[in-house]
């Protein structure tokens, strides 16, 4: 069916010749609806007991070298061998080099375009994910990914382990701080993933069990900066 | 299970002899309504929550033309292509083709009602292409030739036991019946077919105006699998299925998860705002977003139904109604069950008879009303739905007779106090409760049904009525 004759017979229903401006969202006029925690440390508390919640675990590490050691050890302790991550770029900030040196780490980079078969076929074979969060979600405990050039989707997804590190400012009070922050970076890209804990279903008998489809494991590394 | 060859009444009696199957819908429920009164409580102060949450709806759709055509406009920028189907056929239709002309192979799904709406798993089959179900619930009832039982969890009526057969016939070796294993299994399984899918098939949770973009709520992550890893993403979407921005998708997303399952959210919220971009790694090369009417733009401007177009698909509503407690979902016939359906299915089918007896399945208590996160009056719509069931040509003579003679009694005060003498006398000399002259009581209509599963009460000596003076001396005194 055409959209002319799709969106006329919508406005004939209401009643009108055809679509006319929209006076302001409800949503708009509402005042803000609950105390969020106001410090720093409450809403780092609040983030990490509510993901613990989901069955997600939280390490708090206070320096970039205590993280890549972190993250080392955790690599160690899960068995995993080979881990796919998003483009090298994005972890420049942490200083990262032994990391680098001695896990088998498989980024994306920007300009692979030919190769995405091959990463994609790395995602699907890797025991690890290793991913930066945009932003974290205090309420729920969630966590916010922006896909783009530098960071793909199956990182967070096609692994039965995702590890993300997390820095503390980037923690909102709830859901509507983290899609104002969305909203004001204008063109919104092509996928915002929030992601609260691991893959779960209970559709066998109401019984909860992790990792169906998604990662069965997530683990933060929630970094003080 | 769709044993539309059954009348409601005999599918219902099929689900009340199915003792596995009322526990189950029992503990379910119970369990859903558990969680949200215990999500609910966190948000605090949820009536306010939910009157956000009916603005926002009722705004959206009182204005769901100018919504739609800024969605649309947005969603062509970023790059995604539209589509307009008035009817299921249509639909299906557009999918299909879509998916024939990139010689597809396989489609794999997640969760889409409106696929079920618009049968179309049986449109791919019938054009040689393969519509797997990747949700495990979905997935389950697929393998064994079912529909869904529960809009949230669709196989609540499937045992373990059931679905292990299911599972080991499937495999062809045998299988352990614990959840991990089970779940293991479909883990393996459908991972392998969706890195060989040729198309994604997903629903649309809410559509966003402003920025053009789907979201869905999702909790496997089979909906993140589907719009990742084929080359075409086909987004299946409700045409009312659509709030105006960021800062409304942020109340309903505090009211979706926490009125389906009493979560805060959902384990992936994913808002979508077109296909994969230069350099990206992953994601589908192409999105298409299907918006389909289907007796949906009829209910625009009813003032008695237009508010059915609020509704966001969290089933809070079945979890409290006390007659979905008793049958489960299959009994309502239709892909919408509960007391949603019952207002749905026949409003989006106004041609199938077996969607105008879904309005008597009700007990008219207004649950599912208080249970609403965007407050439907949805028992106000059953009642206006019997109306219409009741208008001429729609009853048998017999019954329009009944009503007829009730009303004349009913409206005369002496009428009723002789028509109730009467029958007092008749039901002593005959049938009395029910046991005595049982040939007789077996013919009579109403009562017949009544005597199915109980006695009727013993006819008193004296009418209330009767009583009364001397009743009313005692209170006086």
């Amino acid at each position: 069916m055409k959209r002319e004759t799709f969106m006329a017979r919508v406005s004939t229903r209401l009643g009108r010749a055809r679509a006319s401006a929209a006076s302001q969202s409800p949503s708009a006029s509402v005042a803000p609806r609950r105390s969020p925690p106001s410090t720093r440390a409450e809403l780092i508390a609040q983030f990490s007991s509510e993901l613990a919640k989901v069955g997600g675990a939280v390490h708090a590490v206070r320096s970039n070298s205590a993280l890549e050691l972190g993250l080392m050890e955790f690599v160690h302790s899960t068995g995993g061998r080979r881990l796919v991550g998003f483009g090298k770029s994005n972890f420049e900030r942490f200083g990262f080099d032994r990391l680098w040196r001695e896990l088998d780490v498989s980024c994306w980079e920007r300009g692979d375009e030919g190769c995405a078969a091959s990463f994609r076929a790395r995602a699907a074979a890797a025991d690890i994910g290793l991913s930066i969060a945009d932003l974290g979600v205090a309420s729920s405990g969630s966590m916010l990914f922006l896909v783009g050039a530098q960071r793909p989707r199956s990182v967070t997804l096609l692994p039965r382990s995702h590890v993300a590190i997390l820095t503390t400012d980037s923690i909102v009070a709830d859901l509507a701080a983290a899609l104002d922050v969305l909203g004001a970076r204008g063109t919104p890209p092509s996928s915002a993933l929030f992601i609260t804990g691991p893959s779960r279903t209970s559709d066998i008998e109401n019984d909860l069990t992790l990792g169906v489809h998604g990662p069965a494991a997530v683990t933060v590394f929630l970094l003080d900066n | 299970m769709h044993s539309t060859d059954l009348d409601f009444a005999e599918r219902a009696d099929l689900a009340l002899e199915n003792q596995f199957l009322r526990k189950a819908v029992r503990f379910t429920v119970d369990r859903l309504r558990n969680g949200k009164a215990a999500g609910s409580a966190a948000l605090g102060d949820f009536e306010s929550w939910r009157e956000r949450g009916r603005a926002i709806r009722a705004h959206t759709i009182a204005n769901l033309d100018r919504y739609l055509e800024q969605f649309c406009d947005n969603l062509e920028r970023a790059g995604g292509h539209v589509h307009f189907a008035a009817d299921a056929a249509e639909a299906s239709e557009i999918c299909v083709r879509i998916a024939k002309d990139r010689q597809a192979k396989l489609a794999v799904k997640s969760k889409s009602m409106v696929s079920e709406e618009i049968e179309l798993n049986r449109h791919f089959e019938a054009a040689g292409i393969e519509a797997l179900e990747t949700d495990l619930g979905e997935w389950i009832v697929q393998l064994a030739h079912e529909a869904p039982a529960h809009i949230i969890l669709p196989c609540i009526h499937k045992s373990r036991g059931e679905i292990r057969a299911l599972f080991e016939r499937h495999a062809g070796a045998e299988l352990a019946e614990d959840t991990a294993t089970l779940a293991g299994y479909a883990r393996k399984t459908l991972r392998q077919r969706f890195l060989e899918a040729d198309i994604g098939i997903s629903g649309c949770n809410f559509a966003i105006a402003d920025t053009g973009s789907i979201t869905m709520f999702t909790n496997e992550g089979n909906g993140r699998l589907v719009t990742t890893l084929p080359r075409t993403h086909i987004a299946l979407m409700g045409m009312e299925r659509i709030v105006p921005s960021f800062a409304d998708l942020a109340v309903m997303a505090e009211l979706l998860p926490r009125s389906a399952t009493g979560q805060k959210l959902t384990t992936y919220l994913n808002v979508i705002s077109g296909p994969r971009r230069a350099n990206e790694a992953d994601g589908p090369d192409e999105l298409h977003v299907v918006i389909v009417d289907n007796g949906r733009s009829n209910q625009l401007g009813d003032p008695d139904f237009q508010a059915i177009l609020h509704c966001i698909r969290c089933g809070a509503c079945l979890n409290v109604c006390p007659v979905y407690r008793q049958i489960g979902g299959h009994a309502y016939g239709s892909v919408y069950p509960g007391p949603i359906g019952a207002v749905l299915s026949p409003l989006f089918q106004p041609e199938q008879e077996l969607a105008t007896e879904l309005a008597d399945a009700s007990s008219l208590c207004g649950a599912c009303h208080e249970a609403c996160p965007v407050k439907i009056p949805i028992h106000d719509m059953l009642v206006k739905l019997r109306e219409r069931n009741a208008r001429p040509g729609r009853k048998s003579r017999t019954e329009r007779l009944m009503m007829e003679l009730s009303a004349s009694v009913l409206s005369s005060p002496a009428a009723f106090a002789r028509a109730g003498r009467v029958a007092r006398l008749l039901q002593r000399w005959t049938i009395f409760d029910g046991s005595r002259m049982t040939f007789l009581a077996r013919r009579i209509p109403v009562v017949k049904n009544w005597l199915g599963t109980r006695r009727l009460p013993p006819p008193p000596k004296r009418a209330f009525r009767d009583l009364w003076p001397d009743l009313e001396r005692e209170v006086k005194s």
